[in-house]
């Protein structure tokens, strides 16, 4: 047979054309997910151990009011590892803790040894911890970190007169810890020398002074970077008579800038003053639209913001002056709210509320709170036991079906569903607020089951001060 | 040296006699003239001193003093000046052995009557002749006396003889029966015996029949006693070597010893003959503290018609090699120091081995066993051996440093085969003119084509390897530094894996190829890497070349056949990228397709040659297999494309018989490669070296674009080249062409397909595959040249002319990339690794050991990595490892907790990784960002894991680099520990992890060996191997109960504090991995018996058809 000239040619020129034409593979499959780790959340199935970060309250509070929250919300008795890393170097103090199953454990701070921070390590992702103030004149209690990390934000910070922020920086990990703070007010960046390349030694915290760099500077944004080791970082201001205002307000920082936030709670009492601080890390200028979802049938304009590259940016939420400023969301009085915070999705930003109450309806204090970037379909929330405060459980939600969320309530060993908080039906952009006092015993926890996700918070308001947290999302759970 | 005086009793030349005569050394005694005349005198031959009888009845030859004597003899009183002068002269007796001697013995003879030193008597020892030479004698030499001997006894028995007879001599000239002594090499001899004080004088032997070839001049031999004479066969005698020298010995065939020392000696070491009874007899002269020269002025020709005259070669039946061999090593166990035969005798034997190895691979297994008899006959005769070394050892004045300086270094064997084939030719005629011939040959080759082409491809391969070969390669991806010998061999032959946390598995084969080629190399395990890395170029071309010569009548295609080859990309991206499989499979693929090619081409009825190319096919794809599992596809692939290729260029019985060969090579090469082979089957492809790799588009794959090289324009030009052929050749050679042609195609869409039907599937590393299709695309290329200075100059001018300009122009474009590449010296490797940077892991090993984990890219990491979620993780063993962790086993029930492990932490699962790797021993968790610190490729690890193992509570960050983080884990145990009785060791738990999480014991090390430790215990014994009932452990003997720790290591039950024995029992595995090596050989011996036969297949087409009517001969067979 006589070899043809012409086919291999062909099928050359065939397979060039598929070259260019479809050869290329589908990368979409293998890109990476950037990382999706929250400084607060149960751990997913299947965990064998987890740790949970405690920083403290500032060495200026006494811990003598500081709790630590240990909830199992299992049907199996657990047993964690509670370790106190003195602040004075001294050996560290360990000691395993039994939680009873389906039971909260509450334990005082002043007990487990003496001031510095704390890890809980437990082998299941059944048990939660929160710690904090529980006491009348002092409410301050969120969920401990479940992680450390090496990159923390914080949007909403003040020095003004009378005010004293902190921030707590932990290294619970056996890695020394190198890191950089930098203070970002409306008016400038701060990055303190002293602040740079700041050792934070293995398994101790440093407290930082915030109020010393960026002196009386109303909008004080922080944003920490480890270049090695991992670190937990909590805020906390403590809100002095010369302020005009009382209390102290604790959170935990977030791990990135997101470009949405959701808060589920907020009101416009009579002499609440509240804020949500927007604060922009990335190189960019950055338009972030503020919404308020007050009721179906009461609109609420929203307001867009300009948050330049590295500034923070507040926007008041209601109680606006009459015409309303630009920077003021006009929520109508005396009205509960759920906020939605929206940025360009390329440029993400930093949101966190600050309320201030003097003299309200429900008392005084200080409160702050993240916003949450990443709604989960199951919550945990502990209830606060301090005596005469109101607890309230706010949820959001930020999708655009509606909602029907479940709540279960999990007290001395067993599980039980009040009527009043089965089957609540949440419309697409509301919030539903219930008023937990008096529905749950105080040793009790709350497990929010929803057919979607939502977000939720806990208020916890007494005489003297006031508490806002996130609850602790447990996605992936039963 | 202290030199013993010669015999005070003899005389030296009387002053004035002899103007060039010497004087006594200082150091010598004032000679006195004898009174008597020396030569014949009573006193010289103690038993029945006789003239030679010319009657062959004699039996023994008459006494001197009864001999009739001359009728001119002069009286006493009338004493002339000869007799005057030997009278002074020190007495000689000439000891001339003889056995059955040929026509030469009366030269022989003669020659000594006519020496004009006076004082010489010769006596003619007769080795047990069938026929009595004594008449013979006679009439060469009437004086001479003629001792027979009843039986042969051999030289040097024989020449003891005269330690009876012989008295009053000084010196004993000892001679062979061929040999012609010119006439004054006596008087030279002893002359220079006495001016250097010599114990032993050799003369300079020349060839018998012209005397102006060289035969000898002093000898010496090698470390391992091996004789090295220094002269180049067919050397001519240019008085070059005519300097007198101290050597280490002199050839008995004529040697001049001083008669006290002989004695002092006891002579000849019978057992030593023949071939080594002068080398032992100078060799203790030395130890005595005794000189040997050779004085080159005293000339002898040699016929070299004696037993001992020959040196054993592998072709040279004539010698008995286990006599040699045995008197060879007598002598080393008998001369040596205690210290030295430590290394010598091991090294010797080692090398004998070899030689035996190459014997019977040449068919000669009669000598090779005669070889290495000659070692187990003095292992039988050892106690003699010994009484002779006491014997030898107590005449020892001198270290053996200074017998050494007159040995030559290394192998005298591989010095004589360098002489032989290295420098005979020039010596054989006019050096001046052939050097002239050459250089003008050399000018007109390097004026035509293909040499410029070739010393391109050299002077590139070697600019471009050049850090390579003379600086190191580092350890990047599989390019893994290779253990010493022992550990290879070791872990071939091992029954229990080696890599990741060990396995129940067969040790794989690539371990046994790379200890063959490191003892071929004399241990050398760097070496023999360097080789295969470095020499994988020039090896692929060459294969190329022999690929592409049958297929052309001229040299210049199957050149450009193998520049085309060797300029692809695909072999520096294999370098580059560290790919040590790929780089074998571009060295050997060439040489499996010309095998194939080969199949197709024996005549149907020619089984051999089929026969043959099958082994061929077999053993190269066990070789590439073996280090890249993949290539055992690599023949039926090429089957396949030949069969597909059938509607394009016909063949349909060539490439039948091509896919035949291929699948029953392939079968054949699996077999080679059990039982290693048998464990891939149904293995996760992480075994076969399939990692998920980022997926490449079929845009790359055609521009060979896998790594750094082949960016740009430079690949396309080769494809160019290659469609030359389709458009200008015809007949057959367009036939092969389109084969070649299909052969790339489909190894590009091998290459490719898998990752364009799911992005996510292992791959394997992508230069493998494309080896195929740039060899494919050489051959057009080459074919492309063929077909131009073919066919070409029968067309006209027109668009095929055009097309081979653009042909030029596309080769030239990658030859410009392979130069610009070749610059940098390492082809993209890395300048340094991993290994090197994290050598501080295994500068201090703790007690018990450790293991390093590995976790990042699987593309990147040092070795052969396994995947789970898309992350790759190997264990290494106290450091940052080796080629050992290569080529990882099958996964383990104790692997999977390991890899549950890694998903765990990935997951967010776990805050203790710590904990759960300690059962392992795992000290450190190195996580690597790129194949090497500061170059190589980069791949980032998944964040999310990079995040959680941050944020693990008993991790420690020991060590921070620009694309690596080292944590250290505060929890580990030692590989071999144990703990107390009192702690609780989790033993046979449903979940291994969650057991780990909680609590790691507290453990103390076991020192020492594996088979032999320190105490320990008691307590629970903790081996870190992978969980297996194989493993045992006894503790002084007593057997401890195993179980497993964690769930998925080995625990023992110490009872009592004692030496604690951890051996693993996999059967018969070992002499499983013993049977492969001998099917190896089997095979190899096969392959090369039938290699003959290849011959038959006319595969140069010059010489039988015109090119205008050229067709290959494979295609005419088929």
């Amino acid at each position: 047979m006589t070899a043809r000239r012409l086919p291999i040619p062909l099928l050359l020129l065939a397979l060039i054309l598929v070259a260019f034409v479809a050869g290329d593979p589908d990368t979409e499959r293998m890109a990476r997910a950037s990382d999706p780790r929250e400084a607060v959340a149960v751990p997913p199935v299947g965990t064998t151990s987890s740790g949970w970060f405690c920083p403290g309250p500032p060495p200026s509070l006494p811990i003598e009011q500081e709790v630590l929250a240990l909830t199992n919300v299992s049907e199996t008795d657990e047993t964690v590892v509670v370790t106190v890393y003195p602040d004075g170097g001294e050996a560290s103090v360990s000691r395993d803790v039994d939680v009873a199953a389906l039971s909260v454990t509450r334990l005082a701070r002043v007990d487990l040894g003496p001031t510095g921070p704390v890890t809980v390590e437990a082998f299941s992702r059944d048990v939660v911890v929160e710690s904090g103030f529980e006491s009348v004149e002092r409410v301050a209690l969120n969920p401990c970190a479940s992680t450390a990390a090496k990159e923390w934000h914080l949007a909403a910070g003040t020095t003004v007169r009378g005010t004293e922020q902190y921030l707590m920086v932990f290294n619970p990990l056996g890695t020394d810890a190198k890191v950089d703070v930098t203070i970002r007010t409306g008016e400038r960046v701060i990055e303190p020398e002293d602040l740079q390349s700041l050792d934070v030694p293995r398994r101790t915290r440093v407290a930082i002074e915030v109020h010393k760099y960026a002196i009386r500077s109303e909008r004080v944004a922080i944003d920490l970077e480890s270049t090695i080791g991992d670190v937990v970082v909590e805020q906390s201001i403590v809100f002095n008579a010369e302020s005009g205002f009382q209390g102290v307000s604790r959170s935990m920082g977030v791990l990135a800038p997101a470009a949405g936030w959701t808060f589920a709670d907020g009101n416009t009492l009579a002499g609440t003053s509240t804020i949500v601080a927007l604060s922009n890390p990335g190189p960019v200028d950055v338009e972030v639209d503020v919404y308020a979802n007050v009721g179906i049938d009461v609109p609420v304009t929203p307001v867009t913001a300009v948050v330049p590259r590295g500034g923070v940016t507040w926007v008041a939420l209601g109680r606006c002056p009459d015409p309303v400023p630009e920077g003021c969301l006009a929520i109508p009085p005396e009205s509960d709210y759920a906020l939605q915070v929206e940025s360009d999705p390329n440029a993400p930003i930093v949101a966190e509320v600050l309320t201030l109450y003097k003299d309200t309806a429900v008392g005084s204090g200080a409160a702050t709170v993240m916003g949450t970037a990443d709604p989960a379909d199951r919550w945990i929330v502990t209830r606060s036991v301090v005596p005469d405060a109101r607890v309230v459980l706010a949820l959001a939600n930020p999708a655009i079906r509606p909602v029907t969320v479940d709540v279960d309530v999990i007290a001395d060993g067993s599980i039980e569903q009040p009527d009043e908080l089965a089957g609540i039906t949440i419309e697409p952009g509301q919030r539903a607020g219930v008023e937990i006092t008096n529905l749950v015993g105080p040793d009790a926890t709350l497990v929010v089951r929803a057919s979607a996700p939502i977000v939720v918070e806990r208020s916890v308001y007494a005489a003297g001060d006031l508490s806002r947290s996130p609850a602790i999302p447990a996605r992936g759970g039963p | 040296m202290d030199t013993p005086d010669p015999d005070p009793g003899t005389g030296l030349l009387a002053p004035g006699q002899d103007p060039g005569a010497p004087q006594a050394e200082p150091d010598q005694p004032e000679a006195e003239p004898r009174d008597e005349p020396i030569p014949a005198a009573p006193d010289h031959v103690d038993r029945e001193p006789a003239v030679t009888d010319p009657d062959p009845d004699a039996a023994v030859v008459a006494d001197t003093d009864t001999a009739e004597p001359d009728d001119d003899e002069p009286d006493d009183d009338e004493l002339d000046d000869d007799e005057i002068e030997a009278a002074a002269a020190p007495a000689v007796v000439a000891v001339m052995v003889t056995s059955d001697p040929g026509p030469w013995l009366e030269d022989a003879v003669a020659s000594l009557a006519e020496q004009e030193y006076p004082a010489l008597s010769v006596l003619v020892l007769d080795n047990g002749s069938t026929e009595d030479p004594t008449p013979r004698i006679a009439t060469a030499e009437p004086h001479a006396f003629v001792r027979r001997l009843e039986s042969n006894l051999g030289f040097a028995a024989a020449a003891n003889d005269v330690m009876a007879t012989v008295e009053g001599a000084t010196f004993l000239l000892f001679c062979h029966d061929d040999v012609v002594l010119a006439p004054d090499a006596v008087r030279i001899m002893v002359e220079e015996a006495y001016r250097s004080n010599a114990g032993v004088v050799g003369p300079k032997l020349v060839d018998y029949d012209d005397e102006s070839k060289l035969l000898e001049v002093g000898m010496s031999i090698d470390h391992y006693g091996v004789p090295f004479s220094g002269i180049e066969p067919g050397e001519l005698d240019q008085e070059q070597h005519d300097a007198v020298r101290d050597v280490f010995y002199v050839s008995n065939a004529v040697m001049l010893v001083r008669t006290d020392l002989f004695h002092e000696l006891e002579g000849f070491d019978a057992a030593t003959f023949p071939g080594f009874d002068d080398v032992d007899l100078c060799w203790r002269a030395r130890l005595a503290g005794a000189r040997i020269l050779v004085a080159p002025e005293a000339r002898v020709r040699h016929r070299r018609t004696t037993l001992q005259d020959h040196r054993p070669t592998r072709r040279d039946e004539t010698v008995d090699l286990e006599a040699w061999t045995r008197g060879r090593v007598r002598v080393l166990m008998k001369s040596y120091s205690g210290l030295a035969l430590v290394w010598v005798l091991p090294v010797a034997f080692f090398l004998n081995l070899i030689e035996a190895a190459a014997l019977v691979i040449g068919r000669r297994p009669r000598r090779a066993a005669g070889l290495l008899g000659g070692w187990f006959d003095n292992i039988r005769q050892l106690g003699d051996v010994h009484r002779a070394r006491v014997s030898t050892q107590r005449l020892r004045r001198v270290d053996d440093g200074d017998v050494r300086d007159l040995m030559v270094r290394g192998s005298a064997r591989l010095r004589m085969f360098l002489a032989h084939r290295l420098h005979a030719g020039d010596r054989l005629a006019d050096v001046s003119h052939r050097t002239r011939d050459a250089a003008a040959r050399v000018r007109t080759r390097l004026r035509t084509g293909h040499v410029v082409l070739a010393t391109v491809i050299v002077v590139l391969i070697l600019i471009g390897s050049r850090a390579l070969i003379f600086d190191r390669v580092p350890q990047v991806g599989t390019l893994n530094d290779w253990p010493s010998l022992g550990a290879l061999w070791s872990t071939f032959l091992s029954s229990w894996r080696y890599a990741m946390i060990g396995a129940d598995a067969p040790g794989p084969p690539i371990f046994g190829l790379m200890a063959l080629l490191s003892t071929a190399l004399l241990g050398d395990t760097d070496l023999a890497r360097t080789v295969v890395v470095a020499g994988a170029f020039p090896l692929g071309a060459w294969g190329a070349y022999r690929l592409a010569r049958p297929l052309a009548p001229a040299v210049l295609p199957a050149v450009v056949t193998a520049l085309a080859y060797v300029v692809n990309p695909v072999v520096r991206n294999a370098v580059g990228e560290g790919h040590f499989g790929p780089l074998v499979a571009f060295a050997l693929a060439p040489f499996l397709l010309s095998a194939l090619l080969r199949a197709g081409a024996a005549a149907p009825d020619d089984r051999r040659a089929r026969r043959h190319a099958m082994l061929s096919v077999a053993l190269l794809t066990t070789i590439i297999a073996a280090a890249w599992p993949p290539a055992l596809l690599f023949a039926l692939t090429i089957g396949v494309a030949f069969q597909l290729a059938v509607p394009v260029a016909g063949g349909l019985h060539l490439s039948l018989r091509t896919l035949a060969i291929a699948a029953a090579g392939t079968a054949l090469a699996f077999v080679l490669l059990a039982p290693w082979s048998f464990d891939l089957l149904g293995a996760r492809a992480e075994t076969f070296g399939l990692v998920t790799r980022e997926p490449q588009g079929l845009v790359d794959m055609l521009s060979f674009q896998t790594g750094r090289a082949g960016s740009g324009a430079a690949p396309w030009g080769l494809i160019v080249a290659g469609l030359l052929p389709l458009a200008v050749a015809t007949g057959p050679r367009l036939a092969w062409a389109s084969r070649a042609w299909m052969l790339t195609i489909v190894a590009w869409i091998a290459a490719w397909l898998p990752s364009r039907l799911d992005s996510s599937a292992p791959l394997p590393a992508p230069e493998g595959m494309l080896v195929l299709a740039a060899l494919g695309l050489a051959l057009a290329v080459g074919l492309g040249v063929a077909a131009f200075t073919d066919e070409l100059r029968t067309f006209h001018f027109g668009w095929r002319q055009l097309a081979a300009v653009a042909a030029a122009v596309g080769l030239a474009l990658p030859i410009m990339g392979l130069t610009a590449d070749a610059l940098q010296g390492r082809w993209g490797l890395s300048g340094d690794d991993w290994a090197s940077r994290f050598e501080w892991m295994s500068e201090d090993i703790p007690d018990g050991g450790f293991r390093v984990l590995w976790l990042g890219d699987p593309t990147i990491l040092p070795g052969d990595p396994h995947v789970v979620g898309g992350t790759g993780y190997l264990v290494t063993r106290d450091g940052p490892g080796d080629v050992r962790d290569g080529w990882a086993p099958p996964r383990t029930k104790a692997e999977r907790e390991l890899a549950r492990a890694i998903e765990m932490v990935r997951a967010g699962r776990t805050v203790r990784f710590g904990h759960l790797l300690a059962p392992a021993g795992v000290r450190y968790v190195a996580v690597v960002e790129r194949a090497a610190p500061e170059s190589g490729r980069k791949a980032a690890i998944d964040p999310r894991l990079e995040a959680e193992l941050g944020a693990q509570v008993d991790l420690t960050v020991s060590r921070v680099e620009s694309s690596a983080v080292i944590y250290e884990n505060e929890s580990w145990i030692p590989r071999r520990a144990v703990a107390p009785p009192d702690v609780d060791v989790p033993i046979d738990v449903d979940d291994p992890l969650e057991a780990a999480t909680r609590d790691v014991p507290p453990t103390e090390a076991v020192l020492g060996p594996q088979s032999e430790s320190e105490p320990a215990g008691p307590g629970t014994l903790l081996w870190s191997e992978a969980a297996d009932s194989g493993w045992q452990a006894t503790v002084d003997g007593t057997t401890a109960t195993r179980a497993d720790a964690f769930g998925w290591t080995n625990a023992f039950a110490v009872e009592e504090r004692g030496s604690v024995d951890l051996t693993f029992d996999a059967g018969l595995r070992r002499v499983i991995a013993y049977l492969e090596m001998v099917a190896w050989f089997v095979v190899a011996a096969l392959w090369w018996r039938s290699r003959s036969r290849e011959e038959d297949v006319d595969l140069d087409p010059d010489e039988s058809r015109e090119a205008e009517t050229y067709e290959p001969p494979v295609e005419v067979a088929s």
